[in-house]
C-alpha cells in the first residue's frame, strides 16, 4: 500500500450552537485492566486506537452470530483524532434505539464466543498492515499522551476487519496490529488465569 | 430521517421569511440519521448550518435547518474547495449496571495502578480524592487503596449513583491517617499487610460490597489513626483487577460546537488545490 499524496488540511473553524441530544440506551462493555494497558504501553501500542478497532471488529462479528445487522444496530464509542479528552479503556457498544432492542444484551451472553471470533478475524484478515508474520511492529507511540492520536496508514486495517462504515470519525483513529494485540492479550488472561467470583 | 429541501428553479434564491422560503422549495433528499429514533442522535452530524452535502455528484449548503419539523433548507454551490467536518463530541455515561460478569483476574504493580487510578479522579461523579489539601498525599493514596481496592475499581468502572455516598465516606477516611502526621513531607507508604486483611475478605463487586469495604476501611481507618502508624518501605505489592463484562443501561451524549471546513491538498501539483469541474459547474449552476 503507497501512502496517499493526498492530505487534509484545516482551513477554518467555524461554531455552533446547536441543542445537545441524549440517548437513553443498553450498552455492554469490557472494561481493560491496568496490566493490559500497560501491557500495551510496553509495545508500543496506542491503547485508543486498539480499543476502537477491536470494537469495531467485535460489532461486525456480533452479526454472524446474533443473526441480525449489527453494524446498524449496535454504536461503539468512536474517539476523534483530535480530541485530547481522557475516556474510559473499554470495549463498548450500545443500542442505538432509545431504551435498547435487546441486542446488546445478547451480545453479552456470548461475550468470550464473540472475542474468540474477533480475535480470529483479525488474526485472519489479508489486508495489507504493519503486522509481519503474526508479530507486531510498532507504528506509532504518540497515543500514548493525552492528546491527539496518531495512527500510521499502514495500521487502519481495512472495512472486513477493524473498520467499519457507520464509524462517525472516518476510521481515523483505528490500529489492526493494537486490536489484535488487545484481544490476544484478553485471551492470554483468560486462558491462564481462573475466573473469579461471579455475581 | 431528516427532510432536505432546495429552492425551485427560477425563483429568487433569497427569501424574506423562512415561512415563505419552505413554500418555496421542492424536496431534495431524505437524509437517515445514525440513529433509528429520528430526533435523538446524530443527525446533526450531518446537516447543520453551513455543511456541504453531496446529493447525486451536486454539491449543496445547508443554509437553514428546523430541528422541530426536521426539515433543512439547502442551496446548490458550485463545487467548493473544500469539505466539512463537525467538531462533536459524544460521551457515554453509565447509569446502572444490571449484569456483571468476572472474566479473570489480572495483576499490576503498585506503582502502575496508582497512575491508573489517578488518572481518572477528575471525574465529575467521583469525588474519592477530592481532599487533596491533605499532606503527604502519597500515604492518602497508599491507604485509601490498599484498603479500598476492591470497591473503588467497582465504583470506577461501573459509575453508578452509589458513588456520592460511598465518595462521602472516603472524604473522612482519607483525612483520619494523613491528618495523623500533616507536617511530614516524607513520602510513606503504609504496608499492605497492616490494612488489606478485612478489605481481601470482602466481595469484589455489586454495591453491597462497596459498603462492605468502605465500613471496613473506615474503621481499620479509624484505628491506625488512634494508634499512630509507623511508616513502612513497602515494597510493590501487585494489585489485583478483575476483568469484568459488563452489561447495563447507559446515556449518550451527543453535542455538536462546529465544525472544521477542511480542504484536500494534493502534495503533486502544491499547495495549490486543482478543481477541474469548478468551472463547469459554475456553469451549470
Amino acid at each position: 500500500m503507497t501512502p496517499s499524496l493526498v492530505r487534509l488540511q484545516i482551513i477554518d473553524t467555524v461554531s455552533l450552537d446547536l441543542p445537545k441530544t441524549h440517548l437513553l440506551t443498553e450498552a455492554f462493555w469490557l472494561d481493560l485492566t491496568p496490566g493490559i494497558i500497560e501491557e500495551c504501553h510496553a509495545e508500543g501500542v496506542n491503547v485508543k486506537a486498539a480499543v476502537h478497532g477491536a470494537s469495531h471488529a467485535l460489532v461486525s462479528v456480533a452479526s454472524l452470530w446474533l443473526q441480525c445487522d449489527c453494524t446498524a444496530e449496535l454504536a461503539v464509542e468512536c474517539p476523534a483524532s483530535q480530541e485530547v479528552v481522557t475516556r474510559h479503556t473499554r470495549i463498548l457498544a450500545y443500542d442505538r434505539n432509545p431504551g435498547g432492542l435487546g441486542v446488546s444484551y445478547r451480545a453479552h451472553s456470548m461475550l468470550l464466543q464473540l472475542l474468540c471470533t474477533t480475535l480470529d478475524v483479525i488474526r485472519n484478515c489479508p489486508c495489507d498492515s504493519a503486522i509481519d508474520n503474526g508479530g507486531i511492529r510498532v507504528v506509532s507511540r504518540s497515543g500514548h499522551a493525552r492528546g491527539a492520536v496518531d495512527v500510521s496508514e499502514l495500521d487502519k486495517g481495512c472495512p472486513a476487519c477493524v473498520q467499519s462504515s457507520s464509524c462517525s470519525e472516518h476510521n481515523l483513529v483505528t490500529s489492526k496490529s493494537g486490536a489484535l494485540f488487545v484481544l490476544e492479550r484478553i485471551m492470554q488472561h483468560l486462558q491462564q488465569n481462573p475466573a473469579a467470583s461471579s455475581t | 430521517m431528516f427532510g432536505l429541501v432546495v429552492e425551485k428553479a427560477g425563483l429568487p434564491l433569497v427569501c424574506v421569511t423562512m415561512l415563505i422560503c419552505w413554500a418555496h422549495m421542492e424536496y431534495l433528499a431524505t437524509v437517515r440519521s445514525a440513529s433509528l429514533h429520528p430526533r435523538v442522535y446524530a443527525i446533526f452530524c450531518q446537516i447543520f448550518p453551513g455543511s456541504v452535502y453531496l446529493n447525486q455528484g451536486r454539491t449543496y449548503i445547508i443554509e437553514q435547518m428546523d430541528p422541530e419539523r426536521l426539515i433543512a433548507r439547502a442551496r446548490r454551490v458550485p463545487t467548493l474547495p473544500y469539505h466539512t467536518k463537525t467538531r462533536d463530541h459524544t460521551a457515554i455515561s453509565v447509569t446502572a449496571v444490571s449484569h456483571s460478569v468476572p472474566l479473570c483476574r489480572t495483576w499490576v504493580d503498585d506503582v502502575k495502578g496508582q497512575e491508573y487510578l489517578r488518572s481518572f479522579t477528575p471525574t465529575p461523579n467521583l469525588r474519592l480524592f477530592k481532599t487533596e489539601v491533605v499532606t503527604p498525599r502519597t500515604c492518602v493514596w497508599g491507604v485509601v487503596l490498599r484498603t479500598l481496592m476492591p470497591a473503588y475499581c467497582m465504583l470506577l468502572t461501573d459509575d453508578c449513583g452509589y458513588v456520592d455516598s460511598a465518595s462521602s465516606s472516603a472524604v473522612v477516611l482519607t483525612s483520619l491517617p494523613a491528618l495523623s502526621d500533616p507536617s511530614s513531607t516524607q513520602i510513606k507508604r503504609l504496608s499492605g499487610d497492616a490494612l488489606g486483611s478485612q478489605a481481601a475478605a470482602a466481595p469484589t463487586t455489586g454495591p453491597a460490597a462497596a459498603a462492605t469495604a468502605l465500613t471496613a476501611a473506615t474503621a481499620r481507618s479509624a484505628s491506625l489513626s488512634s494508634s499512630e502508624p509507623q511508616p513502612q518501605a513497602v515494597a510493590a505489592l501487585p494489585l489485583e483487577f478483575d476483568l469484568v463484562a459488563r452489561y447495563g443501561r447507559v446515556d449518550v451524549h451527543t453535542v455538536v460546537y462546529g465544525y472544521f471546513k477542511v480542504m484536500n491538498i494534493d502534495e503533486r501539483v502544491g499547495l495549490t488545490p486543482y478543481f477541474p469541474c469548478r468551472k463547469r459547474d459554475a456553469m451549470l449552476c
